[in-house]
């Protein structure tokens, strides 16, 4: 390629070159006038003769500068420095082009990011695409939860998989109180072949080696890379280094990376002990697992193949195993999840932004192109060529959208180091947001695209100017621009209103189904309750005497707070799930039916501080307390000793219980609970006797229905959570509980402590960050289309200046000339809201998944939507129309 | 008529393979020499503007055909010489091939109407 190389040279010396071009052709001439003059010529006719010959000296000169370099460089150059010294002139029109499209291309560049995260790039494991999550399954929730001894035998039995790991739920773990105020920490306790199964690297010391997941050898644990910086200031020597956790002494063993998130996040990890004597047999489903599929194994015939084993269990085991079957799913999809429909949702609400950005900029740039027309018939006339015209509009554009572009990029990475600090929506997390190449890519493709669409548009209108119409003079200012233009420019107008108000009516509804879930009564009151946990470490709270003793004191001391006129003590705080099971009537064989029983402790008070009302019968007494009490002295050690209870020792207990109305309606349909009997561990009791109804609460979530649900007598556990409700501001109450818990243990840390109105809140979070997210884009909808609307009519009021002056002049009032000029965009306005409900009524099925207690029809969001953005659009056209009407009759004569 | 007086525009493109066969022939010359040598073989009979040499002379430098370096002319002066090279040779092989096989054909067609 010696032709580039000289080329580029050329380019680069160009200066020198046209010195020594100019002293080549001087050259030329002197030989020619020296030869013609010895041929007898005169000076003068050899001067001139010579350049005849020669033809034009300039001419030749320039025909070779256009061959030289790269002459489409420039020329393109050329074409950069007019379209930059063009668009400097209207600062305005600038402005309006590339913000509009950097708020399209950079709330745009910001979602994709997101959904590259989660449903382009892969898990950042080993061998993806072999992992699967395993869930048991029962007949009435689906999936479910494994019991540790099913999943020692799939493990066993399976054929199709290469291994298999088992996690726990997150464990609330009280840390040391190193001196001072006692603190608690997140830990997932995982099988030994847990990080090795993911393919996962420490950033510092080991994972877990083989056989510490077995008792005695479990007291090692692993870091996150939060929790290192945090509570060992990222320490290079922490390996080996003792934590306590639970009252119980462990050795870090290693650091992970802080790009490891699995299943959550959790701030550190310990070994699950594998002994399923601990986790009281196969009815007792608490387990997470996940599988790493043989290579060239379908998904299908490893499903197929646990299937088998299931079958076999539910034959070897029917009491436990009856009703349980096995279910898999990509891992991938288990973490996507249902997040990619809310992914598409706000890509669908951000993609309507972007088409509004559009739309403004194409107007814009059609107006300033009508604005142009005789400059661009003159450079016609002046033979410059279509395609030279179309262009050089296209190098505009093209421009308008590179800045865009750029300044898009910029609110996408402020979008997005947003988006990675806070806990905005709902989405998973286990690959980062950030700005990758695909995401470049993206956004400058975009931007492209936008330039070129966008400039082909004006280009292929403009670059056929009627010549003469346009050349002669005064009559392109009075006369409007063509029909077909204005059409154009009209439609996109309507177009712009209808898409923002579709985008209105979304986040309209998701804003008032918010409110509503928000403040659904879901069966508890929310003023005036504060809660918090605590966790009694197994090391010095083993017994059922001293987990009593613990809460009952306080019980006792929590009570004595001024100002709180009710307390109690639960396992599970309402909206935030529980446990459940099947249960056996009293007199029936075999379980009564496919329903499960939400079955919570709660100590006597816990119903008013609630605020739940008794229907039937009565709450629980401090002598119910007791009496459970004594039989969980009797029954617990002969259960921790890996025995059952001898038969008729069990059928003789009979434990009182409260019921909410469901489980009444549900099981005793039109007759008298009190009384009635079931047992949870089948015909041979011990028994649950209903000694008061009470009524519902949703205990899975605001918008889940609230289910079968029985309360007994709360005697102590190792998980509680103290509600209580005060009259008292809430800071004060934890200020006080704190030190009273103090008073009883000062290693246990309060935790977790929230209001009512903070637990409920919590429950609507990613609800919440949703419809402000496609709220904030509809409102950058409106913003845009009234910007667009603006200047739609703007242009046309400057168009009909004279018009106006004509109008006013032969006596049309100024408020009649406002109206007018009103009427004018608002008609527009008002096509496009009708357009656009239309539009949002017909896509409202996209939305009615996310809805819960509004209906996707909704007429007052309709109504209030529509009238929101007349009312944007008004002002938007009155600012122009009240320029019209402002406007002097005799200078809005003269106006050209 | 004296043919003198008959002056033929240059044909697009062929005004490149006179250059080149020139310089294949001639040996290195300055853009006046080729101008004069081109006239001279022509016989005066092309209508040659000497300027519109020189962006066909940088047409041919772009392709590798030819080189140019500045040297010193017959009365002293400083001049840019310009001379073919191997590529410019075999190229000039090819052109002249499809120049004849060109004029053979239109021949046979100026024969046709003749004989017709």
């Amino acid at each position: 390629m010696p032709g580039i190389w000289t080329r580029l040279k050329e380019l680069i010396r160009r200066t020198r070159l046209d010195g020594e071009l100019d002293e080549e052709v001087g050259l030329h001439l002197q030989m020619m006038e020296d030869e013609f003059r010895r041929n007898g010529m005169s000076e003068a006719e050899a001067c001139a003769a010579a350049r005849r010959e020669f033809g034009g000296v300039t001419h030749a000169k320039e025909a070779y500068r256009d061959q030289r370099g790269f002459p489409w460089i420039e020329s393109w150059a050329k074409d950069v420095r007019y379209a930059l010294r063009g668009l400097g002139r209207s600062p305005g029109f600038t402005a309006a082009a590339v913000v509009s499209l950097a708020l399209g291309i950079g709330a745009n560049t910001a979602v994709f990011s997101i959904i590259d995260a989660i449903l382009l790039r892969p898990l950042p494991y080993r061998d993806p695409g072999h992992l699967v999550r395993l869930f048991e399954t029962e007949s009435a929730p689906g999936q479910y939860p494994f019991a540790e001894p099913d999943y020692v035998d799939w493990r066993a039995q399976n054929r199709t998989f290469e291994d298999m790991t088992l996690y726990a739920w997150p464990h609330d773990m009280n840390l040391g109180a190193a001196g001072g105020r006692p603190e608690h920490a997140q830990a997932l306790p995982t099988e030994a072949n847990f990080f090795s199964l993911l393919g996962v690297a420490p950033l510092l010391g080991r994972t877990w080696a083989t056989g510490e997941d077995q008792p005695g050898k479990d007291d090692v644990a692993i870091l996150s890379y939060g929790f290192w910086r945090s509570h060992f200031s990222g320490d290079p020597a922490v390996v080996g280094k003792p934590i306590e956790l639970d009252a119980r002494k462990y050795t870090i063993v290693g650091v992970m990376p802080a790009s490891f998130r699995f299943p959550v996040e959790s701030q550190l990890w310990i070994p699950q002990v594998m002994d399923s004597k601990l986790f009281g047999g196969r009815g007792n489903h608490w387990a997470s697992a996940i599988g790493r599929m043989k290579p060239g194994v379908s998904m299908k015939a490893a499903l197929a193949d646990l299937k088998v084993i299931a079958a076999r269990l539910e034959k070897q085991y029917p009491n436990s195993n009856g009703k349980v079957g096995a279910d898999a799913k990509s891992l991938r999809d288990d973490m996507v999840g249902d997040s990619s429909d809310t992914l598409f949702l706000i890509l669908g609400a951000v993609g309507l932004v972007l088409l509004i950005a559009f739309a403004n900029v194409a107007n814009l740039l059609l107006s300033r192109a009508l604005a142009r027309q005789k400059e661009v018939a003159v450079r016609s006339a002046l033979g410059a060529s279509r395609l030279r015209l179309a262009r050089q509009l296209l190098t505009e554009s093209l421009l308008l959208s590179v800045a865009g572009g750029a300044l898009g990029l910029l609110l996408a990475w402020g979008a997005i180091s947003l988006f990675s600090t806070a806990r905005s929506l709902d989405l998973p997390r286990f690959n980062a947001v950030e700005l990758n190449g695909t995401v470049l890519a993206f956004t400058f493709a975009l931007a492209l695209l936008t330039g070129v669409v966008f400039g082909m548009f004006p280009a292929l209108q403009m670059s056929r100017p009627d010549l003469l119409d346009e050349l002669k003079g005064g009559a392109g200012s009075s006369v409007s621009p063509g029909r077909r233009r204005r059409f154009t420019s009209h439609a996109l107008v309507v177009a712009e209103i209808a898409l923002s108000l579709m985008l209105l009516v979304s986040a309209g509804l998701l804003l008032k189904d918010f409110a509503a879930v928000r403040s659904l009564d879901f069966g508890v009151r929310r003023e005036g309750v504060w809660t918090a946990a605590v966790q009694l470490p197994d090391a010095n709270y083993k017994s059922t005497q001293q987990q009593y003793e613990f809460s009952a004191a306080l019980l006792e001391r929590a009570r004595r707070i001024g100002g709180v006129d009710s307390v109690a003590l639960t396992d599970h705080l309402p909206l935030e799930s529980g446990g459940n099971g099947y249960i056996t009537l009293r007199g029936q064989t075999g379980v009564a039916s496919n329903q499960l029983v939400e079955s919570h402790a709660a100590s006597p008070e816990y119903f008013r501080v609630m605020g739940i009302r008794v229907l039937q019968g009565r709450v629980f007494t401090p002598a119910d307390i007791q009496a459970v009490l004594a039989n969980d002295l009797r029954l617990n050690p002969i259960y921790a000793s890996g025995t059952q209870p001898p038969a008729d020792l069990l059928n003789g207990i009979v434990y009182p219980c409260v019921i909410n109305e469901s489980m009444a309606r549900f099981f005793w349909p039109n007759q008298n609970p009190l009384g009635k009997m079931y047992s949870h561990g089948g015909e041979s009791g011990p028994w649950e006797q209903v000694v008061g109804v009470v009524s519902d609460v949703r205990q899975w979530g605001l918008t889940v229905r609230p289910r079968p649900e029985a309360f007994n007598a709360f005697d102590g556990g190792h998980r509680l959570f103290l509600v209580l409700h005060t009259s008292l501001p809430p800071l004060s109450v934890t200020a006080q509980v704190r030190r009273a818990l103090g008073q009883i243990d000062s290693t246990l840390p309060l935790y977790s402590v929230r209001t009512m109105d903070e637990v409920v809140a919590g429950q609507a979070e990613g609800q919440q960050h949703l419809s402000a997210l496609v709220g904030s884009f509809a409102a950058l909808a409106a913003l845009l289309a009234a910007i667009g609307i603006y200047g739609v009519l703007a242009y046309a009021v400057k168009q009909r200046t004279r018009e106006i002056g004509v109008r006013m002049s032969l006596g049309a009032s100024r408020a009649r000339m406002l109206g007018a000029m009103l009427w004018q965009g608002m008609r527009l306005a008002l096509l496009g809201i009708a357009v656009g409900s239309a539009g949002a009524f017909a896509a409202r099925r996209v939305i009615e998944s996310r809805l819960h207690e509004v209906k996707p029809g909704d007429p007052l969001v309709f109504a209030a939507t529509a009238g929101l953005l007349a009312g944007v659009a008004l002002i938007a056209c009155y600012l122009p129309a009240r320029r019209a009407a402002r406007l002097d009759p005799l200078v809005a004569l003269r106006y050209e | 008529m004296s043919t003198r007086e008959i002056k033929t525009d240059i044909l697009q493109g062929t005004l490149d393979l006179m250059v080149l066969r020139t310089l294949a022939t001639m040996g290195a010359q300055h853009g006046f020499g080729l101008a004069q040598r081109i006239q001279q073989i022509s016989g005066g009979m092309l209508d040659l503007n000497q300027g519109t040499l020189y962006p066909a002379l940088l047409r041919l430098e772009h392709r590798g055909w030819i080189r140019s370096r500045w040297g010193i002319s017959e009365n002293n002066r400083r001049a840019k010489f310009y001379e073919i090279t191997a590529a410019g040779r075999r190229q000039v092989e090819k052109e002249s091939e499809d120049w004849a096989r060109t004029v053979a054909i239109m021949d046979r067609f100026e024969r046709l109407t003749e004989t017709e």
